[in-house]
């Protein structure tokens, strides 16, 4: 999977660049506007990450040229503002998908997979680990073929753990991807959240999914290590 | 009390009444001194007529009984007697009556005798007899009287007329002024860059005019520099909150990290966290302020899908808290306004509910459907707000307890007022809520008036 990552600061394009070679991914990084469409317009990429302000052209003008040349690659905006109406207007220019600073790698890492599963027409929503499936689709989630009703809140927890099977998620990212961040809750509000969980999840059967990872937050995985 | 009155009215007032002591002044100065000189007049006719008569009757004493009196012919409004030493009339005119002539002779005189008739009278010894000499004042007294007469009427009507016409130049004068007012009332922070209208009259009022628009202006520009510096500094915070954020979990992500590293790894990502969330909320207090009159989002929302939602986060945020939470929200309840904006209302709230209060304590979250408004009251046990500090509560950075104890960092309430009022509602503290429980009341029109 190639991906060009355009972001103007360094730093951030370099986090960009080493979460996703991490996983995987074949990452090129630009840091102007200019370069950036001669680039996706020369080479074939999988998917763009594009922040919006930029030098030389800025990352709407450049989705705007890109879609207007009925080029399809999927786009993932990045932006350091939260506004509701760039928003809409990326979208509206086609982007894919949109995520606004400070935002973390992880979440970014998931969006980007969702708009390349979409891209490649995969129906195939469907998660799993160990006998708990989780359709992102239906948002049905089942355990041994049980279903299991879970709420809107619930059911974020899940997904946000589910990004990173097996690697642990800080409290902290938790309550930023599930909460966005909008009280100053503390992080035992988090463990509240997953004890809730836990109790339609693990509770009423034998394997355990959800597992404290000690100081750090919770980690989904099919067996404790 | 008159110090409240309109400029307007005073400056009528002011007219009418020093008019009304200029014209009692004068017209007593003028009245009094018109009665003096009748008297005076009066007094030198009294005289004349005394010599007239003596010289007719002759130098010689009085003729005798039943002679002629040699033909005299006064004025009308002039009388006489003619009495000798034993004081017997030996002659008079009809006219005088005979108390006028008795007091003549009596106190000599000049002096006023009334009725009947009004008479001037003086005794003039001319040995050996004495003529008396009247002088109707009946015809002067008609003047007199026509004259304060006109003074009664004319007086008031022309302090009256001055009034008014202090009244209308002063209206008209002040007419540029309230126009001025009217502008400059309909100026608020929304609509700084409206400028009030310079009159080109060459006068003080134009003066304001320009005064108050370069204030204007500098207003607006510091409206504009406070706006632009919140909008600027959350923006220029994001990035590099995203790089710390980051590192931080990609540090995280190594996992051959010890214990003691990952602890303090995780306490910095909970510092970041709390920086995050200063740097949206002031860029959040930044797009309220700049858009306070419009809310770009708007749409009818479900209220009670969202309350319900909120709740369920509201629930979670007690039972971290050991705080119980009750809420009550009626069926099919909608309202326009900003749905994320509204939901963060909504939570800063409950967060501040569950937080502010005590270990198991409650927290009553009721919405109650209004004709044209809803009402949404959060109370919950904690400690009672002091009085001192409820005027400041919804101010920024205001914190209850000025200790760190809690996370907070005080936007909370400010916010949850500045969305209340960019959906046109308001939030208070309530005054004297049952049970001692504090009880923050939201109200919200259900319609955005305009939209």
């Amino acid at each position: 999977m190639r991906v060009l990552v355009v972001e103007d600061e360094r730093k951030v394009a370099a986090l960009i660049q080493a979460g996703l070679e991490e996983r995987g991914f074949a990452v090129s990084v630009c840091h102007d506007g200019n370069e950036a469409w001669e680039r996706a317009t020369a080479e074939p990429f999988d998917a763009l990450v594009l922040d919006i302000m930029l030098p030389g052209r800025d990352g709407l003008s450049l989705l705007r040229k890109l879609r207007a040349e009925h080029n399809p690659v999927p786009i993932v905006m990045l932006t350091a503002r939260g506004d509701v109406q760039e928003r809409i207007e990326g979208l509206n220019l086609g982007a894919d998908d949109y995520l606004a600073k400070p935002f973390s790698v992880a979440e970014l890492i998931a969006r980007l997979r969702a708009v390349l599963r979409r891209r490649d027409g995969e129906v195939s929503n469907v998660l799993s680990v160990g006998d708990l499936t989780v359709n992102f689709g239906t948002r049905e989630v089942k355990r041994e073929g049980v279903r299991i009703d879970l709420t809107q809140r619930e059911f974020a927890l899940l997904e946000c753990l589910l990004r990173t099977p097996g690697s642990p998620v800080t409290r902290v990212e938790i309550s930023q991807q599930v909460w966005n961040h909008q009280f100053d809750a503390g992080t035992n509000f988090v463990d509240v959240a997953v004890k809730r969980l836990r109790q339609k999840i693990d509770d009423p059967f034998s394997t355990k999914l959800i597992h404290t990872a000690r100081g750090l937050g919770y980690v989904i995985r099919e067996e404790h290590p | 009390m008159m110090n409240r009155w309109p400029v307007r009215t005073k400056i009528a007032a002011a007219c009418g009444l020093i008019t009304s002591i200029l014209l009692l002044v004068l017209g007593v100065g003028t009245l009094t001194n018109i009665h003096q000189s009748q008297i005076e007049a009066a007094d030198v006719e009294l005289a004349t007529e005394a010599r007239l008569i003596a010289r007719l009757l002759g130098g010689g004493g009085l003729p005798s009984d039943g002679a002629e009196a040699p033909p005299v012919d006064f004025e009308p409004w002039v009388a006489f007697a003619v009495v000798d030493a034993e004081r017997r009339i030996r002659r008079s005119s009809d006219a005088l009556p005979f108390s006028a002539i008795e007091r003549a002779l009596e106190e000599g005189g000049p002096l006023n005798i009334e009725g009947p008739g009004s008479w001037r009278v003086q005794a003039f010894p001319e040995p050996p007899q004495i003529i008396v000499v009247g002088y109707s004042l009946e015809e002067s007294h008609r003047h007199f009287l026509g004259l304060v007469f006109a003074y009664l009427i004319g007086g008031p009507l022309a302090a009256a007329m001055v009034a008014f016409a202090g009244w209308w130049i002063a209206g008209s004068s002040l007419g540029p002024v309230r126009r001025l007012t009217e502008t400059a009332r309909a100026i608020g922070p929304t609509n700084l860059h409206h400028r009030v209208p310079v009159p080109e009259t060459g006068d003080e009022v134009q003066d304001l005019a320009s005064v108050l628009n370069s204030m204007l202006t500098r207003l607006d520009r510091s409206f504009q520099q406070a706006e632009r510096f919140a909008a600027d500094a959350s923006h220029e915070l994001r990035t590099p909150l995203t790089i710390m954020r980051g590192e931080i979990e990609a540090l995280l992500r190594r996992g051959d990290l010890s214990p003691p590293v990952e602890a303090r790894l995780v306490s910095l990502q909970e510092e970041t966290q709390r920086l995050e969330r200063v740097a949206e909320n002031l860029l959040l207090l930044a797009r309220l302020d700049s858009t306070a009159s419009a809310l770009p989002h708007a749409e009818n929302v479900v209220l009670g899908n969202l309350a319900a939602e909120v709740c369920e986060d509201g629930e979670m945020l007690a039972s971290a808290r050991g705080v119980t939470i009750e809420s009550k929200i009626p069926e099919g309840l909608w309202i326009t306004g900003d749905p994320e904006l509204l939901r963060r209302l909504l939570l800063n709230l409950l967060d501040n509910a569950t937080k502010y209060n005590q270990p198991g304590g409650k927290v009553r979250c009721h919405f109650y459907e209004r004709d044209e408004t809803i009402e949404i009251s959060v109370a919950n046990t904690g400690p009672e707000i002091p009085a001192e500090l409820r005027p400041r509560l919804f101010d920024r950075f205001f914190r209850a307890d000025d200790s760190h104890l809690h996370t907070g960092h005080g936007l909370g309430l400010a916010i949850c007022q500045e969305i209340a009022r960019a959906h046109r509602g308001e939030i208070t503290l309530q005054e004297d809520s049952p049970e001692g429980w504090n009880t923050f009341r939201v109200t919200l029109p259900k319609r955005l008036s305009g939209k």
